[in-house]
């Protein structure tokens, strides 16, 4: 078993080799096919998001086949482009490449530390190399517990909580109002960037109902085609405002855009439903009267700003910790590792015996003295040949169960593969594209 | 034996609500679970005291001051659990653990006081009756712990406080729709308890000392205020702010009604008459 992860990211690659080793999700399960197909009885998950491509293998030797499977992953690119990405991609081997999962499933190396929708995309990944079934014993242990320390890291530190952009704070105050965004109407007033950005936040939470409000008509249909939403007059603003559940504004206007007075008339058409108003212009474009109102929410740039600031700062003093459970669950998949390790050997200790012993017995048996035997002696010389050889190994087992709990499952593992030959063997039954 | 386990039960409604308290105040906290564990064991053992109680004396288990209101908790406690299991909302515990604290700490030192409903309605419509208001008071009750629960929330966004409590409270809208279903199903409880109630007097060929009796009267005005209140959210479509505020006020009112009519006079109303503290 060799545990390793060979892949790129937006540390290690520009965009432009990234894309070329994007895997779309149904590009997936062809991938691990071919894997298996050249390097069989080994495993691999693939993950592959726009920010990394990473493939988990338990298996291929990474000193030997890297730059087969760089290929694989660039999917088979011309040699000379494949050559120049190469050095783009980074290997990790056993606990290194184990803590990497982990750290990548927790948010620790996404481009926005603490994000979680990297979880999900890992998950997803695992599911269809599940379906693929191209991991299990190695890999399947490695995820289930990726996941697990994902989850501790997102319940016991301040990792993931709160959002970070100034743009996406305005959904916190949005989920903090309303129940359901889907069914709620933003009016966005004006077409600054900020805006923009806090009304596409909006939407991925569900936002369908978009009303765009812009001195000049075309700027504002086209701000609405983009996010699929309706243009409208700017002098309809006082009509649509008790429509608006959150009113975003932005315009460069030197005085008041939205007023106290409208906010009131609104407000009473609206019979205490509440609205959010988020002002993002400098100077203000709401009047600041509004927010003394019954049931109006409204924030200004400078609230946002120190809403993203405040989670930042905590998500940074949070990243210690959170490494702290990385290395926690780290060590306890070690652990893990170690005895399943030794577990193995001693399998292949057993069958070895067996071996040997089977073949002693074969050879005895069809000879003259022993030929004319009935079978229920035969049966006995076999139960007695495989009791000597477990009582032979009960002592050696016994000290590789206990190299496992001392951390030694390495050196002892290594001399018992080698004492008992069992080496020679595991080479035999290697395949051309195995280790 | 029984009162250590009723002091037992309140115990664990009292750590509940430390607990509850403390939890709020933090963003991550997986103590609301240990609180509702906490809940759900005191009330496990206060339904037993009462059940134990009516047994023995053969009678409905809620007609002394600390059956009445180890009823009443008991009730708003079942009310809490089915709507978290229809509709989970964090950090209402907060709240209401320690509300139904209170109320059980009141409740204690009248563990020995007996009582009994007059004879002639001491039936199955009065078990009916009784049960009625009980589910309607705890409806009501946790109404009213949402409505606190969004005036909390309220506060904390206007005036820009982006802490714990914020975090763990759940967005206003969703606090006024839980709100808004309480009241409409605990009104109509209330509703059916009064007509009941009204009936079972006129079986028993009761007359002036009911009509006089202030419970009556307190009753009345409760379910007027809170008539005013439903047709307020149902008919003209008012939410927010108001109505939070108004659903404490009627809130108010119910516990006056409860609890607060017999410290101010007597009633015929079950456990008063012999519970002269009241």
């Amino acid at each position: 078993m060799n545990l390793a992860v060979l892949g790129i990211n937006f540390k290690t690659a520009p965009l432009e080799i990234r894309e070329k080793a994007s895997f779309s999700a149904p590009e997936i399960p062809a991938a691990l096919a071919g894997l298996s197909s050249v390097f069989p009885g080994s495993e691999f998950v693939l993950v592959s998001t726009c920010n990394r491509t990473e493939l988990y293998t338990s298996g291929p030797d990474l000193a030997r086949h890297r730059g087969e499977l760089v290929r694989a992953l660039l999917k088979d690119a011309d040699p000379q482009a494949a050559a120049g990405a190469e050095g783009h991609f980074y290997a990790k081997t056993d606990q290194e490449a184990a803590q990497h999962l982990l750290a990548v499933a927790s948010g620790l190396d996404s481009m926005v530390v603490g994000e979680t929708e990297i979880l999900g995309q890992i998950k997803q990944a695992f599911a269809l190399a599940g379906e693929a079934r191209t991991h299990g014993r190695w890999l399947n242990p490695l995820f289930q517990n990726a996941f697990r320390c994902a989850k501790r890291v997102h319940s016991e530190t301040d990792l993931c909580r709160g959002r970070v952009s100034v743009s996406s704070v305005a959904v916190d105050f949005a989920e903090k109002v309303f129940e359901d965004l889907s069914a709620k109407m933003v009016m966005i007033v004006g077409a600054g960037e900020t805006a923009e950005l806090s009304l596409k936040s909006l939407i991925e939470k569900g936002v369908r109902d978009v009303l765009v409000l812009n001195r000049s008509l075309d700027k504002g249909q086209a701000l609405a085609e983009r996010c699929g939403g309706r243009a409208i007059q700017f002098d309809l603003l006082d009509d649509y405002l008790p429509k608006a559940d959150i009113v975003i504004s932005s315009t460069s206007a030197p005085h008041v855009v939205v007023h106290a007075a409208s906010v009131r008339r609104a407000m009473e058409v609206r019979r205490g439903r509440p609205v959010l108003l988020i002002d993002i212009a400098v100077p203000r474009d709401i009047d600041p009267a509004a927010g003394e109102l019954k049931d109006v929410y409204l924030y200004h740039i400078d609230d946002l700003q120190r809403v993203a600031s405040e989670n930042l700062a905590r998500r940074q003093e949070a990243v210690e910790r959170a490494w702290d459970v990385v290395r926690e669950v780290s060590a306890e998949l070690v652990d893990l590792f170690n005895v399943r390790r030794v577990g193995e050997v001693m399998r292949r200790l057993d069958e070895h015996g067996r071996a040997v012993s089977e073949s002693i017995l074969q050879r005895m048996l069809v000879k003259e003295k022993l030929a004319p035997l009935p079978e229920p002696a035969k049966e006995e010389i076999r139960a007695l040949a495989q009791k000597i050889v477990n009582k032979m190994l009960a002592a050696p087992k016994e000290a590789l169960q206990q190299a496992a709990k001392n951390g030694d499952w390495e050196a002892y593992s290594k001399m018992a593969t080698r004492l008992f030959g069992l080496d020679k063997e595991e080479d035999n039954r290697q395949g051309p594209g195995g280790e | 034996m029984e009162f250590t386990v009723a002091v037992l039960g309140v115990g664990c409604y009292a750590a509940a609500a430390a607990l509850a308290v403390a939890s709020l105040f933090q963003a991550r906290s997986k103590g609301e679970r240990t609180v509702q564990a906490f809940m759900a064991a005191g009330a496990v053992m206060l339904c037993g005291v009462l059940v134990f109680r009516g047994v023995h004396a053969a009678s409905i288990p809620a007609l002394n001051r600390f059956e009445a209101l180890t009823c009443h908790v008991l009730t708003l406690t079942a009310a809490y659990f089915l709507l978290m299991a229809t509709r989970p909302a964090r950090g209402l515990t907060g709240i209401l653990a320690p509300y139904a604290s209170l109320l059980l700490l009141c409740g204690l030192p009248a563990f020995s006081a007996d009582a009994g409903a007059p004879p002639p309605l001491q039936d199955a419509w009065l078990a009916v009756h009784i049960t009625l208001a009980f589910a309607a008071y705890a409806l009501l009750s946790l109404a009213s712990v949402l409505a606190a629960a969004y005036l909390v929330q309220d506060s904390n966004l206007k005036n820009k406080r982006f802490g714990a409590v914020w975090e763990r409270l759940p967005a206003l809208e969703t606090l006024d729709h839980l709100m808004g279903r309480q009241l409409g199903l605990g009104f109509l409880l209330l509703t059916g308890s009064i007509l009941l109630g009204i009936t079972l007097v006129h079986r028993s060929g009761g007359g002036e000392e009911w009509l006089t009796d202030p419970k009556v009267g307190a009753a009345a005005v409760t379910w007027i205020l809170f008539a005013v209140l439903v047709h307020m959210r149902a008919s003209t479509g008012r939410h927010g702010r108001g109505m939070a505020v108004v659903t404490i006020a009627g809130m108010a009112c119910l516990l006056f009604t409860f609890i607060g009519v017999h410290v101010l006079a007597d009633s015929v109303h079950g456990f008063v008459r012999i519970l002269p503290a009241y």
